[in-house]
C-alpha cells in the first residue's frame, strides 16, 4: 500500500510538472511547432509511429493486443495573436487568433514572433483621455504592439509572426494559475495517460492544431485512423461561478470535479458514451459535473461526423478567464480530471456501441 | 394511403441526438418489409430494397430526418423549475405556455420569469415547470441533459394534418408509404431515417459517406408563403402539390434531377411546383457535397408555421410526394 | 499577356452563374484541349484539366478558381406579370435599383427592369429597400403572359459593360472569379508547349459562392499534394481593411489556413523571378476554396494567390490585367521547380 501510495504522490507531481511545462510554452493557431515538440520529447518512449499530419497534428499510437483503439484527443494551440502590419511609427498592428474579449488586452506584456521580442500593449493614459474616451471598450483595431521601436526601420518582426501572452505557471491555494490551460491541461492528460496506464483498448492519439481558429486540426485528425471504438476529447472549458446568479444556469464551478459535456454547438454527446462515463466517475467515487452551457464547439464537432460517425464524448477541466492572459483551475478538479480520463481509458474495452 | 398503421411516426419522442425510441420503433416496424436493415455510427438507421437490374445498378438514397427540435435541461432552480437550451432553432414567441414531454414521460409548460423577458425573447430566462414543488423533488422527475419537445397529438381536417413534428416526421412517413408499396425496382433503393439534422445535418453526412449512393433526394418540409402577407422568402403554396426543390440554403439541385422529377410528375399528372427556400438547409446539402460529389435534390412537402407548436401540412399534397416518389424509384434512372 | 489580352474579353462576357457554368466549361475545354492529358467533368459539374509532369519526384499540384459567378433568381410570377426574385451568392441590394437584368438561360433576349418609384413619389429616399421588396418588371401584362417566357428558377444577370480603362485596368460584371479563371487559364497558356516538372490540375471549380461545394469534392477525388487557390480580394482604393491595391502584384495571404513552408517558397520566386507582390494576413481561414482544400481527408498543403479587386460584388468590378498574368507566372515557375517545400518533420535528436 505504502508503494502504490507513493507512486500516487510521485505521479501527481509529475502530472503538475507537466502542465507547468506545457503552460508556460508557446503555441497559437499555426504555429504550434515549440509545444508540439515539447510533447514529443515527454510521449516518444510511449508510443509508436508518431508522425505529423498536413495540418501540423502530433498523432501515434500505443498498441496493446487488440486491433481496436480508443481515440484520445486534445488541442495544442491557445488563444493568441498575429501581427497584420508594422506601421511607420515603429508600433505594431495585430488581429487575433481564436475569440478574446478583447478589454483584456491593454496593459498586457507579449512576446512576438520566433524570437521572442519582449512588448506591450499599451493604452492611452488616463489623464489625456477624453470623457468618451474613458467609458468606451477598446477593440482591437485601435490597439498596438510596442517593442520600443521609434520607427519601421528598428522592427525585426514582420506581418505574420505570431504574438504571445507570457504568464508563467504558479500555485497558490490549491489552484493553479497560468495561461493556456485551455487546451494544455486536455494535452497534459493525454501525455499522462500514455505514460501510465492499463488500457486494454490500444490507444490512438492526435494532438492537434488550429482548434481555436476553427476546430481546423480537429477537422482531419480522425481520418488516418481506422479501428476507433469511441473518442475521448480532452478540453479545457468555461467556467462561470465567480459571478453566480443562483437561479440561472452556470456554465461550470471549480472544484465541482471535471465536466462532463452533453451538448455545445458543434454536437451532442453519444448516450451511451455519457452513462458510461458517469457510471465510472460515481464506482470510483469521483466528483464530477456536467457542462451546462450549450456554447462553443470543440475538435468533437468534427470528429463525431468523420466517415462513417465515431462516438465521441469531451471531457473538460473547468478553468476561470478562460481565454485570457490569466487563468485558474483547481488542483483537486486537474487531479480528478485525470483520474477520471484514466480510468475511462482502463474501461474503454468494457463499453458496448 | 394509410396513416393509422404507422401513426406512431407522429407521436413518438425523438429529439436530435436522443432519436432511440422513435429509432426503436422504426426498426419493428420495417424489418419485415425491407431487405437489409443497419446503422451508421451516429445514430442513423438506413433500410435497403435491393433492384433487379443485373448491369450498372444505380444507388438511390432517399433520405429523410427523424428528428425533431427540442430542448436539453441545463439546470434546476431552488424552486424546481428547469431551465433549457433549444437543440434546434425555436423562435421565442412561439413557445411560451406550450406543453412539453420529456423522453421518459414527464409533462412539463413553458414560461418566463417576467413579461419583460418574454417581450425581449430573453430565452435563459425561460424555464419548464414539471409542478415540483422544489429542487429535490423535481430532480426525481428530470436530470441535467434530459431532453424534451413541445408535443400536441396530430389531427386530421379537411384534408390537413396538424401536428408538432411534420418537420420532418411527414417526410420519414412519406419513406414508410413507398417502401410499403414499393415493388420490383430496377436499382438498389436506400432509405434513410437521418439523425440530428436541425443541428447541422449530422446524419446525412454520415449516412451518406457510408453508403456512397450515386443519386440523393431529401423528403422534407418547405416554407409556405400563403399567409395574409406576402414575405417573398420562399414561394410554396399549400395544396399545390409535391413541391420540388430547386435551391434552398444549403443545396441547389442538380438541374437534371429537377428536370427528371418535373417530366415524370407532368406525364403522369401529377401535381407539382418548383420550391425555392432562401434559407434554412435539408439533408440534400449533405448529400450532395459527400465524397466525390452526388446528384442531389429534394421532394418537400409545402408546410405552415414550421418549428411552431403546431405545423400544418395538405395530404394532398403528401400523397402527391409519395406518387411522385414511388414513380422516381420505380424507374430506370437516366441523368 | 498577349494571350489574356485576346481572350479577356471573351471568357469574361460568357455568363457563368452558380449551378449554370455550362458555357464557360465548354469554352475553356475548347481553348485548352489541344494541349491537355486529361479533361474531366464531375458530378458538381467541376471541369478539371490534367497536364502530366515529368519529374521523377513530382507532387501533385491543383490549381483551383471557381468559375461561378453572383446571380439573381426568379422566385415567383405574380399575377400583374412582374416578377419576384431571390439571389444566388452575396448579392448587395445596393447594386440593384433601377437596373436592367438579362435572363441568360433562354433561347432568345429577354431583359427586366428592377423597377425605383421617382424621387417624386418617394416619401424616404434614405430608405434601403431589402431583395424580397424589390421586383423584376420584363413588361408583362399577367401571369399567363410572364408564364409563357418565364419559369420559377430562371436565372437574370445584371447589365455590365465591358470597359478597358487605363494602366491594364478592366470593368466587367464578375471578375469575382474570372481573374481566377483567366489566370488559371494563362498559366496553361505559359505551359502550352513544355511539360511540367510536376503533375498539374487546373480546376474549375463551381457553386464556390454559395459554399464551396465544388471544392469540396473536386478536392476530395483528386488528394493533390498541394491546393493552389486563386481568387480574389479587396483592393478598393478608398476604405479598404488592408493595404493591398491593384496593379501592385498579386497578393499572398498569410495565415492559419496555408502551409508556412509553401507560402515561403511562393514569396521565393517572387523575389528571384522579380514578381512584385502584396501581403495579407488572415487570421481566421477565409472565404475561399482553399478554407475547403485545408480540411479534405486528412489535409492538404494549401495557398491563396488573390488578385486585387475594387467594388466586388458589383456590376463594375476593376482588375488590373498584369497582377493576373502575374499570379500566372508565380504558378508557372512553381510547376517547374524541383524541390517546392520541405514537409515539417519531429525532430531526430531530442
Amino acid at each position: 500500500m505504502l508503494i502504490k501510495y507513493n507512486l500516487l504522490i510521485k505521479h501527481k507531481k509529475e502530472d503538475k510538472l507537466i502542465l507547468e511545462n506545457y503552460s508556460n510554452a508557446l503555441g497559437g493557431g499555426g504555429d504550434e511547432k515549440e509545444i508540439r515538440e515539447l510533447i514529443y520529447k515527454d510521449i516518444k518512449e510511449y508510443a509508436k509511429n508518431i508522425k505529423i499530419d498536413p495540418l501540423g497534428n502530433l498523432q501515434g499510437v500505443q498498441n496493446k493486443k487488440t486491433d481496436k483503439f480508443i481515440l484520445l484527443t486534445a488541442h495544442m494551440d491557445e488563444v493568441a495573436l498575429i501581427v497584420e502590419k508594422i506601421e511607420s511609427s515603429g508600433l505594431i498592428s495585430f488581429k487575433s487568433l481564436g475569440g478574446f474579449v478583447e478589454k483584456i488586452l491593454p496593459g498586457t506584456n507579449v512576446v512576438v514572433g520566433k524570437d521572442k521580442i519582449p512588448g506591450i500593449i499599451g493604452l492611452k493614459s488616463y489623464h489625456i483621455m477624453s470623457q468618451s474616451e474613458r467609458e468606451t471598450s477598446p477593440t482591437i483595431k485601435n490597439l498596438f504592439i510596442d517593442i520600443g521601436a521609434s520607427s519601421d526601420k528598428e522592427v525585426n518582426c514582420k506581418p505574420g509572426d505570431i504574438i504571445y501572452f507570457t504568464s508563467k505557471f504558479f500555485e497558490q491555494n490549491d489552484c493553479y494559475f497560468g495561461k493556456a490551460f485551455d487546451d494544455r491541461a486536455g494535452c497534459s492528460a493525454i501525455t499522462s495517460i500514455l505514460k501510465d496506464n492499463e488500457a486494454k483498448l490500444s490507444i490512438a492519439f492526435s494532438y492537434n492544431t488550429q482548434e481555436e481558429v476553427g476546430l481546423r486540426g480537429g477537422a482531419v485528425c480522425a481520418w488516418n485512423f481506422e479501428n476507433i471504438v469511441f473518442n475521448l476529447n480532452l478540453e479545457g472549458t468555461t467556467c462561470s461561478d465567480r459571478d453566480l446568479d443562483k437561479n440561472y444556469s452556470p456554465s461550470t464551478e471549480l472544484n465541482k470535479g471535471p465536466a462532463i459535456t452533453i451538448m455545445d454547438r458543434t454536437s451532442i454527446a453519444n448516450r451511451k458514451l455519457l452513462e458510461f462515463v458517469c457510471d465510472i466517475a460515481e464506482k470510483n467515487s469521483i466528483p464530477y459535473q456536467f457542462k451546462q452551457t450549450v456554447t462553443g464547439g470543440t475538435d468533437a464537432g468534427y470528429i463525431h461526423k468523420t466517415k462513417e460517425g465515431i462516438p465521441s464524448i469531451t471531457l473538460s477541466v473547468p478553468v476561470r478567464y478562460i481565454h485570457s492572459p490569466w487563468g485558474i483551475i483547481s488542483k483537486y478538479d486537474y487531479e480528478n480530471y485525470i483520474k477520471l480520463a484514466k480510468l475511462i481509458v482502463n474501461n474503454a474495452d468494457k463499453i458496448k456501441l | 394511403m394509410n396513416i393509422k398503421n404507422k401513426d406512431f411516426i407522429f407521436n413518438e419522442f425523438g429529439v436530435s441526438g436522443r432519436e432511440d425510441k422513435v429509432k426503436e420503433k422504426l426498426k419493428d416496424f420495417l424489418k419485415d418489409k425491407v431487405d437489409d436493415l443497419f446503422e451508421d455510427r451516429n445514430n442513423s438507421l438506413i433500410t435497403l430494397k435491393k433492384g433487379n437490374k443485373k448491369n450498372n445498378k444505380l444507388k438511390i438514397m432517399l433520405s429523410s430526418h427523424y428528428d425533431t427540435i427540442g430542448f436539453v435541461a441545463t439546470y434546476i432552480t431552488k424552486e424546481g423549475f428547469v431551465r433549457f437550451s433549444e437543440v434546434g432553432y425555436l423562435p421565442a414567441y412561439n413557445i411560451i405556455s406550450k406543453r412539453v414531454i420529456f423522453e421518459n414521460g414527464t409533462v412539463g409548460v413553458i414560461f418566463a420569469d417576467e413579461n419583460e423577458n418574454i417581450k425581449k425573447g430573453e430565452k435563459n430566462k425561460y424555464f419548464i415547470d414539471i409542478g415540483a414543488k422544489d429542487e429535490e423533488e423535481a430532480k426525481k422527475l428530470i436530470k441535467i441533459g434530459d431532453m424534451g419537445a413541445i408535443y400536441s397529438p396530430y389531427i386530421i381536417q379537411n384534408d390537413n394534418i396538424i401536428s408538432s413534428w411534420l418537420d420532418d416526421r411527414i417526410g420519414c412517413f412519406i419513406l414508410l408509404e413507398i417502401i410499403e408499396n414499393l415493388k420490383d425496382n430496377i436499382h438498389d433503393i436506400y432509405f434513410v431515417f437521418s439523425s440530428q439534422e436541425e443541428v447541422g445535418l449530422r446524419g446525412a453526412t454520415t449516412s451518406t459517406f457510408k453508403i456512397e449512393p450515386d443519386i440523393g433526394i431529401a423528403f422534407d418540409v418547405t416554407g409556405t408563403d400563403d399567409i395574409t402577407k406576402k414575405h417573398y422568402y420562399c414561394n410554396s403554396i399549400l395544396g399545390n402539390g409535391a413541391a420540388i426543390k430547386v435551391m434552398d440554403g444549403s443545396v441547389i439541385s442538380d438541374k437534371r434531377l429537377v428536370n427528371f422529377l418535373e417530366t415524370l410528375a407532368k406525364q403522369n399528372n401529377i401535381k407539382y411546383q418548383l420550391d425555392i427556400l432562401t434559407y434554412g438547409g435539408t439533408d440534400a446539402g449533405a448529400i450532395q457535397t459527400s465524397k466525390s460529389g452526388v446528384i442531389a435534390g429534394g421532394i418537400s412537402i409545402p408546410t405552415r408555421y414550421i418549428h411552431s407548436s403546431n405545423e400544418m401540412c395538405s395530404l394532398k399534397d403528401v400523397q402527391s410526394c409519395i406518387d411522385l416518389g414511388l414513380l422516381f424509384c420505380k424507374s430506370d434512372v437516366i441523368i | 499577356m498577349k494571350f489574356l489580352e485576346n481572350n479577356i474579353e471573351k471568357i469574361c462576357k460568357i455568363q457563368s452563374i452558380t449551378g449554370f457554368e455550362d458555357k464557360l466549361r465548354e469554352e475553356i475545354i475548347n481553348l485548352t484541349k489541344n494541349n491537355i492529358d486529361e479533361v474531366i467533368s464531375d458530378k458538381l459539374g467541376n471541369l478539371i484539366l490534367h497536364k502530366k509532369g515529368y519529374g521523377k519526384d513530382k507532387l501533385k499540384i491543383m490549381y483551383c478558381a471557381h468559375m461561378d459567378q453572383i446571380g439573381l433568381i426568379v422566385l415567383k410570377i405574380e399575377e400583374n406579370g412582374i416578377l419576384k426574385f431571390t439571389k444566388i451568392g452575396g448579392i448587395n441590394p445596393l447594386t440593384l435599383y433601377g437596373k436592367r437584368v438579362k435572363f441568360i438561360n433562354k433561347d432568345e433576349n429577354i431583359y427586366g427592369i428592377i423597377g425605383m418609384k421617382p424621387p417624386h413619389l418617394t416619401e424616404d429616399e434614405s430608405k434601403v429597400e431589402k431583395i424580397d421588396e424589390l421586383f423584376i418588371d420584363c413588361g408583362f401584362k399577367s401571369y399567363e403572359e410572364a408564364s409563357k417566357k418565364i419559369k420559377i428558377g430562371d436565372i437574370a444577370i445584371l447589365d455590365s459593360e465591358f470597359l478597358k480603362l487605363k494602366n491594364n485596368h478592366y470593368s466587367y460584371i464578375g471578375f469575382d472569379n474570372k481573374a481566377g479563371v483567366l489566370t488559371l487559364l494563362s498559366l496553361f497558356d505559359l505551359l502550352k508547349d513544355r511539360k511540367p516538372y510536376h503533375d498539374v490540375f487546373l480546376v474549375f471549380s463551381t457553386q464556390e459562392e454559395v459554399g464551396l461545394r465544388g471544392a469540396k469534392v473536386a478536392s476530395f477525388s483528386i488528394m493533390p499534394d498541394i491546393a493552389i487557390v486563386c481568387d480574389v480580394t479587396f483592393g478598393d482604393p478608398r476604405g479598404n481593411i488592408s493595404d493591398v491595391k491593384t496593379s501592385s502584384g498579386p497578393v499572398i495571404s498569410k495565415g492559419p489556413n496555408y502551409y508556412p513552408n509553401l507560402v515561403s517558397t511562393i514569396e521565393e520566386i517572387c523575389t528571384s523571378e522579380d514578381i512584385p507582390y502584396q501581403i495579407e494576413i488572415e487570421a481566421r481561414p477565409g472565404g475561399t476554396d482553399a478554407y475547403i482544400t485545408q480540411i479534405t481527408k486528412s489535409g492538404i498543403f494549401s495557398a491563396l494567390i488573390s488578385i486585387p479587386l475594387r467594388y466586388m460584388h458589383t456590376q463594375v468590378e476593376i482588375i488590373n490585367l498584369k497582377d493576373i498574368y502575374r499570379a500566372s507566372k508565380i504558378m508557372y515557375y512553381l510547376s517547374l521547380k524541383e524541390k517546392i517545400f520541405e514537409i515539417e518533420k519531429l525532430p531526430e535528436n531530442i
